[in-house]
């Protein structure tokens, strides 16, 4: 649960050009390389690695509705997943 | 491999089989004898993460709404609700003030949040001198190379 919409290309507070990614691999968003994350890198190392946890969600806390709409699998916000998870 | 049956050796005393018995844990073939499938004990769960700087910041109006929503959800959904390890080690320094431990430079309330925040952890030494009774002594924390470098 954060304060925006999800992963943006940059910081949404501070670029108005930045626009929403809605679903993205976590390899393409290490390849990326972004100057800004709403996640901290580590997370996505261990995402690569986690044997349990094949994606996480991004939705905006401020919003209600959005944590229901995710919890329902509803693509909502931005679904970072692993391209190539170690257990299905 | 122990082809032995688990047996009473003698009064106190039971041998139990192992096909770990005289093998080598650098053994591949050994090793895959041991493994198996991962399984999921709650695959339905989902863990929650309340963001600290964008949500817990701003306080009730923020909070309130959530929690409501996240109660609403009880009843379809299994929820591991969580915060960040920043949010956690304030809370240890507010419960510390709360206490009245003492504040300032080598300050221990702020040493054990960090403690929280690096390890996600409280040390359960440095836990207990802050909840035993009243300010405790400076040196006896200063000696600590962890808590004052």
């Amino acid at each position: 649960m954060k304060d925006e919409d999800g992963v943006f290309t940059a910081d949404p507070k501070k670029d108005p050009t930045a626009t929403l990614i809605p679903h993205i691999s976590v390899q393409e968003l290490v390849a990326l390389d972004l100057d800004d994350l709403i996640v901290e890198r580590p997370v996505l190392d261990l995402m690569q690695n986690a044997r349990s946890v094949s994606e996480i969600q991004f939705v905006n806390g401020l919003k209600p509705g959005q944590l229901t709409a995710a919890l329902n699998g509803e693509p909502v916000g931005t679904v970072i997943y692993n391209r190539n998870p170690r257990f299905g | 491999m122990d082809d032995r049956k688990n047996t009473i050796l003698r009064e106190g005393q039971k041998h139990v089989a192992s096909s770990l018995t005289r093998e080598s844990l650098m053994d591949r073939d050994v090793i895959s004898r041991t493994t198996v499938p991962i399984q999921r004990i709650l695959p339905n769960l989902n863990v929650v993460q309340i963001g600290g700087m964008s949500i817990m910041n701003r306080g009730k109006d923020a909070i309130l709404p959530l929690i409501d929503e996240i109660v609403r959800n009880q009843k379809d959904h299994i929820q591991a609700v969580g915060v960040g390890p920043w949010v956690r080690a304030r809370h240890v320094i507010s419960i510390g003030f709360g206490l009245a431990c003492p504040r300032g430079r080598c300050n221990p309330v702020i040493e054990i949040g960090s403690a929280v925040r690096l390890y996600g952890f409280l040390p359960f030494g440095e836990a207990r001198l802050c909840l035993s009774g009243g300010p405790y002594h400076r040196a006896t924390f200063t000696r600590d190379p962890r808590l004052c470098p």
